[in-house]
């Protein structure tokens, strides 16, 4: 082939022109110090850059809110535990009073007085916030849990207010808080939140084993019956009925508590009425789930309503009702020792006796609670350890897609550069001279 | 027979004017060293007309530069010319995919996944803090931002897109011009802004690919026969403007061709005359308008206008060929033409016995052998460049198309996705009933997707912090089951397309990629290809510096050798005319 100087200064170019397109990749690469800086410089990775960008974004959330997760439970522990102690206080102050009858009146009116103040404080600490939240509330995190709907809990669906029962032929109420329902589902909501019910249970007949022979309950919202069962005859307390709505096919089944007692000495013609009043929950006590991990959902709060309005297992009495049980029987027991009236001393020891083996109860079931807590709180804070090393390992491993490998692309550079200059060395030699420059001149 | 006392004398001569011819070809060769659309010139010797000396013995007398041969090989640049084309097709494709890339901005920390990426941690924010107000806005902001960052990616695209089109077809515009009414006693007045004279103004030849201005001035005037003429003139835009070609008369609503061959030349679309005049205008009135046209320019012009070009030295070349001239600066001039128009698209061409040349596009005839130029129509360049940076740039733009439709049919998709979550759950503004949309989606002028932020019902003022439905319950301020459902929306592996929004994204971006990485790569070889090919095509039309300095010594040596043949056979004359007595 012929070769012409045109051509060796074409081709001098074109290759100059390569090596020159080498060193600016090679300058990017070093300059950013990442090998991806288009994607076309290398698609699959850069997908794979950006799912783990993707990744570490939600690892990133996940974190923070496992901080708040955890900020969350670690300020309802330090409140749960404050109760705890106040709890305790107000045990030592039963037992001080029931071991001490012959102290003074004036000492166990201060007696009543500082158990008033720890129940102030409890409910103090009840109403602990987070920011503007409440941590006890549920998810009604603006309103004050203690400013909730009355009643005990049943089953997380609905307040139970006990009402008055009236009885006849020797039936009477168990005591005041006793409410028609122990434990309530209620799959078909018939229960709309934002509203109030009655509940009236008429149990016309009652054999004198105490089962009802015959009896009908009945679910109202605002005098309009909602859903009713008629009560088949030998139902025991405890047992579970079903109510059927009046429209439609919803139903709701109720498990009756213990609301009445037959005398010992009981007679024919007894009956028992009730009417409790019935307000769903709504959020007071649902759990609040934070997502620390995909598709890990941790319960970060305690509710005030399983704290304070859920009758133990163990127990008789919720705590707010033992609390306020508590207060009141101090108080009589003050007054009564004023007025030196024996016969309420002993019944009031009796009462005292009762309030503090509820206490235990209630106490144990807080410690429960406090404990349970604890240990959402070590396994979320086993999460924040897995995800920060999880975070580090996508953070390497995205740097060995995109970071460039210094070392080669410096080794590579320097060939590059070595390349270049002799490039330039040789164009120089070989396109100046042509034949012309050595004929002779004359 | 004897030979003449002076025939050495004149093969001395014709040896020295020979030599003196190839000199100069020499000369132009060194002269022209640089000029790449020049083809090396050799000049071919060959022995003067034999002169019998005895019966059966002749000898030549001297010699002569029989003809000037132009060294091309029209295989090797039919081959530079489609590889050149390939080339440029890469070149440009491959500098439109790399826009498209620096617009979606990836892989970075703001780009389109980023938006995303923050849209979905500002909810999972809200999970741990439902209430808060704070936490709220942020959700606001961040759909904010996210629909600003893809409208602004989109506006980009579309932009790009534009402008490729533009490069490619350019734009036209037209400007109906103010009417001027004369009548009959000599009054002129101003009839304001008349209708438009042409529609669909086409430019079939243009001496430069100029963008410049044209108007056209429309005239009705009367007549000898009482009735009223119509003639249509093509004018440059000067102050005052000169007229391009004759004056057209019209007859009726038609396509006329404007201006001159020589010149510019236009066709358009003339409507009918008598919808141009104004209402006030009776017989025996003179009316003139004068509308505005801006010629579209664009690779698609300046490829017609050079087939233009091609057909007026073909003309020429036919000519001189007839007359016996020389034709190899007019075929060098031709060359660099066609070369021209390879880069644009890919053309074939056939030359005729008579020098013309025919050009095609694709099966669009461009200048036919007889001569016709067929002007490309836009159709035409969508259905039969497959080459040239007319190519490159069309599938720049329809690769932007498919991003955009990508772009698109992600946003929807998200949009609904989110808005669906979104009505599920329930705001702080009015906790009892479910939240309203959060994403409208509406299309732009170019009929993309473009998000924004929902109105809230029955106003006209966007959502805000109060309505992002953290709760899945009503009343329940606290509750954040639909915050955690939006945040399963990000890791939802059947969200989009079979996999997730972020995989959606990456799908957009590495697709990008790999036909960007592709196109590069095919750019390179093609650029060695073409490189190749313009060595081959040089090193036989290419100028060799050495070469031209060996003749133009071997040639200097015939020169001196030719004169001192003269120097001697004049010294044997001089011998000779002694001899003779004074």
């Amino acid at each position: 082939m012929r070769v012409t100087q045109n051509m060796l200064t074409q081709q001098f170019l074109y290759n100059l022109s390569n090596i020159n397109q080498q060193i600016s990749q090679d300058q990017e690469e070093m300059s950013t110090g990442k090998a991806l800086n288009e994607p076309s410089d290398n698609p699959l990775a850069v997908s794979q850059d950006m799912a783990i960008q993707a990744t570490l974004s939600q690892t990133t959330a996940y974190q923070s809110t496992i901080n708040t997760a955890l900020s969350w439970m670690q300020n309802s522990s330090t409140s749960v535990q404050s109760i705890i102690s106040s709890l305790q206080s107000i045990q030592d102050n039963v037992n001080e009073a029931l071991n001490a009858t012959s102290s003074s009146p004036a000492q166990l009116q201060s007696l009543a007085d500082v158990t008033q103040q720890l129940v102030d404080q409890i409910n103090n600490d009840a109403d602990t916030q987070q920011g503007s939240q409440y941590l006890f509330g549920g998810t009604q995190v603006t309103t004050a849990p203690t400013s909730m709907p009355p009643g005990v809990l049943v089953n997380q669906s609905a307040f139970d207010d006990a009402g008055v029962g009236t009885g006849t032929g020797g039936v009477t109420q168990s005591s005041g808080t006793s409410t028609i329902v122990s434990s309530l589902s209620d799959p078909d909501q018939l229960l709309q939140s934002g509203q109030s019910y009655s509940l009236v249970f008429d149990a016309s007949s009652i054999g004198s084993d105490g089962s009802i022979q015959s009896g009908t309950i009945t679910l109202e919202a605002a005098g309009v019956t909602v859903a009713s069962a008629t009560i088949p005859s030998g139902t025991a307390l405890g047992a579970s009925i079903t109510l059927q709505a009046v429209s439609g096919s919803g139903t709701m089944q109720l498990s009756l508590g213990d609301m009445f007692e037959v005398s010992p000495s009981a007679k024919s013609g007894m009956s028992y009425q009730q009417t409790d009043t019935i307000t769903p929950t709504n959020g007071f006590a649902s759990d609040i789930n934070f997502q620390v991990s995909k598709d890990v959902n941790v319960p970060v709060n305690l509710t005030a309503a399983q704290m304070f309005r859920t009758v133990p297992t163990s127990g008789t009495s919720d705590l707010q009702s033992t609390l306020t049980q508590t207060v009141s029987d101090l108080k009589t027991m003050a007054t009564d020792l004023q007025s030196s009236n024996s016969q309420g001393d002993q019944g009031d020891l009796t009462n005292l006796q009762s309030d503090l083996s509820n206490l235990t109860a209630n106490l144990n079931q807080v410690i429960d609670m406090n404990a349970e807590l604890g240990s959402r709180i070590q396994s979320v804070t086993a999460i924040q350890t897995q995800m920060s090393q999880y975070s580090n390992t996508l953070t390497d491993q995205q740097n060995n897609l995109v970071n460039a490998n210094m070392a080669q692309v410096i080794t590579k550079f320097s060939t590059d550069q070595t390349v270049y200059e002799a490039a330039l060395q040789m164009g120089a030699q070989v396109l100046l001279p042509t034949l012309v420059s050595y004929l002779p001149s004359s | 027979m004897g030979t003449s006392t002076f025939l050495t004398l004149n093969i001395g001569v014709s040896a020295i004017e020979a030599m003196t011819q190839a000199e100069s070809v020499v000369g132009n060769n060194i002269a022209n060293a640089n000029n790449t659309s020049y083809a090396q010139e050799t000049a071919v010797l060959g022995e003067g007309l034999p002169y019998e000396i005895t019966p059966g013995t002749s000898i030549s007398q001297g010699v002569d530069v029989t003809s000037v041969n132009r060294d091309t090989d029209s295989f090797l640049i039919q081959q530079d010319r489609a590889n050149q084309g390939a080339y440029q097709m890469y070149s440009t494709h491959s500098s439109g995919l790399s826009e498209i890339e620096s617009i979606l901005n990836e892989p970075s920390s703001n780009g389109l996944q980023n938006s995303l990426d923050q849209f979905f941690s500002a909810w999972q924010t809200l999970t741990s803090s439902s209430s808060d107000p704070a936490a709220r806005q942020t959700v606001i902001s961040q759909a904010q931002t996210l629909a600003q960052t893809f409208e602004g990616a989109t506006t980009q695209l579309e932009q790009l897109q534009a402008n490729l089109n533009n490069v490619v077809y350019g734009s036209s515009s037209y400007t109906p011009g103010t009417g001027e009414l004369t009548d009959v006693s000599g009054t002129t007045s101003s009839t304001g802004t008349g209708n438009a004279i042409a529609s669909d103004v086409e430019v079939l030849n243009s001496p430069q690919s100029s963008t410049d201005n044209l108007h056209i001035l429309f005239t009705a005037s009367p007549n000898s026969s009482g009735t009223t003429s119509y003639t249509v003139q093509l004018e440059d835009s000067e102050d005052p403007p000169q007229a391009i070609g004759p004056a057209v008369p019209v007859t009726g609503a038609g396509t006329y061709q404007l201006g001159s061959s020589s010149g510019v030349l236009v066709s358009a679309q003339i409507a009918d005359p008598s919808t141009l005049l104004p209402s006030s205008y009776t017989t025996g009135d003179t009316y003139t308008q004068t509308d505005a046209v801006t010629p579209p320019g664009g690779e698609l012009q300046e490829l017609n206008g050079y087939a233009y070009q091609v057909e007026q030295l073909n003309q020429q070349i036919k000519t001189e060929q007839s007359l016996n001239q020389s034709v190899d600066p007019l075929l060098d001039q031709r060359d660099q033409i066609l070369d021209s128009m390879a880069n644009l698209a890919n053309i074939s061409y056939t030359t005729q016995s008579d020098g013309s040349v025919s050009v095609q596009v694709g099966n669009a005839s461009l200048v036919s052998s007889s001569g016709v130029v067929t002007p490309l129509s836009e159709a035409d360049v969508a259905s039969q460049v497959t080459s040239g940076t007319m190519k490159g740039n069309l599938d720049s733009s329809s690769d932007t198309g498919t991003v955009l439709g990508q772009l698109n049919s992600f946003l929807q998709q998200f949009a609904q996705s989110v808005n669906a979550i979104q009505q599920q759950g329930y705001g702080t503004n009015n906790p009892s009933s479910k939240a309203p949309p959060l994403f409208s989606v509406s299309t732009d002028a170019d009929g993309n997707t473009v998000l924004s932020l929902a109105d809230e019902p029955g106003t006209s003022t966007p959502v805000d912090a109060g309505d992002v439905a953290a709760s899945g319950e009503p009343n329940q301020p606290g509750d954040n089951s639909n915050a955690q459902a939006m945040v399963a929306l990000q890791t939802d592996a059947s969200a989009y397309q079979n996999g997730t929004f972020d995989q959606g994204i990456a799908q957009v971006v590495s697709s990008v990629g790999v036909e960007a990485s592709a196109v590069s790569s095919s750019e390179e070889t093609a650029n060695a290809l073409a490189q190749q090919s313009s060595s081959m095509r040089d090193s036989v039309s290419g100028v060799d510096t050495n070469q031209q300095a060996a003749l133009l010594v071997q040639y200097q040596n015939s020169y001196d050798a030719a004169a001192k043949l003269i120097s001697v056979y004049d010294t044997m004359l001089q011998s000779l005319i002694s001899m003779v007595p004074s």
